[in-house]
């Protein structure tokens, strides 16, 4: 499907922009937690006019490559609600039903392959981030994995769910991880840092 | 490709069954933990001729510790 370098750059064009899109719409659920945690965000520089910028950067997103991105975007949104299953969310509907709703609407747009690639990379990708951030959450008391499961737990998890998506789509998982080295990297250098960062691991370093 | 599936499958539910093995550690160590407190807690006060909470044998007089430490 991805034979030539140009489908190659368009797919990687696309995972880029929806990932920058997710992250970008994360950080203004974030924003004080981030702002807590003493950074300060493209979220918080930009209040209000975050999400309608967001909303280009995704539309850019499926210009290039419809089903990656769609896939990515709602797969993020599916995990996205698996911290607090039970919560009402501001549709009246409580959270794993969302979930549902999302997962199935990421079916029937891109397959089942698709949908199930989304959920599996998104979810790695989700946990591998509570993994770096575990000491900065544990100070701020924002709901992480690693502290909830435990590392060993959430190591194993990420890498189930890694050959759970190289299953269902090869291409979209390899470029998928050099896109989020590359949206990590944006994001590092859009994030400014309002205290000294302390680089002591902190009450949790012998979390397990 | 089906192999990715499987492995990715077993990897899920070892993590699972790492965790309930986990959870239920805890829950036995937390009972061996109320079972053995008060023990140790009965031996330190023993040994120590003072409470080993509240250290409360420095404010009674000779004869009042010793009373205590009889328990009448």
């Amino acid at each position: 499907m991805y034979g030539s370098w140009l489908d190659l750059a368009r797919l990687f064009g696309a995972l880029l922009l929806a990932g920058l899109a997710v992250k970008w719409m994360d950080d203004v659920l974030d924003v004080d937690y981030d702002l807590c945690q003493g950074q300060r965000t493209l979220a918080a520089r930009f209040g209000r006019a975050a999400l309608p910028y967001a909303m280009v950067v995704m539309a850019c997103a499926v210009a290039l490559a419809e089903a990656p991105a769609i896939a990515a975007f709602l797969g993020a949104y599916a995990v996205g609600m698996f911290a607090r299953p039970l919560e009402r969310l501001p549709s009246q509907l409580p959270a794993w039903a969302e979930s549902l709703i999302a997962l199935g609407l990421c079916a029937l747009i891109v397959g089942w392959r698709g949908a199930l690639w989304a959920t599996s990379f998104m979810l790695a990708v989700d946990w591998l981030d509570d993994l770096v951030d575990r000491f900065r959450d544990a100070e701020t008391g924002q709901w992480n994995a690693v502290i909830r499961f435990g590392v060993v737990e959430v190591l194993l998890t990420i890498l189930g769910a890694m050959a759970v998506a190289i299953f269902s789509e090869v291409v979209w998982s390899l470029v998928g991880l050099v896109a989020l080295a590359a949206v990590n990297v944006v994001s590092e250098t859009t994030t400014s840092k309002l205290v000294p960062e302390d680089r002591g691991e902190g009450p949790w370093s012998r979390l397990s | 490709m089906v192999a990715s599936l499987v492995i990715g499958l077993v990897l899920l539910l070892v993590a699972l069954s790492y965790h309930a093995g986990r959870r239920a550690g805890f829950k036995s160590g937390r009972q061996v933990g109320r079972a053995e407190a008060p023990l140790l807690l009965r031996m330190r006060y023993q040994l120590d001729a003072r409470c080993p909470i509240c250290d409360d044998s420095e404010g009674l007089a000779g004869e009042e510790a010793e009373r205590e430490r009889c328990g009448s």
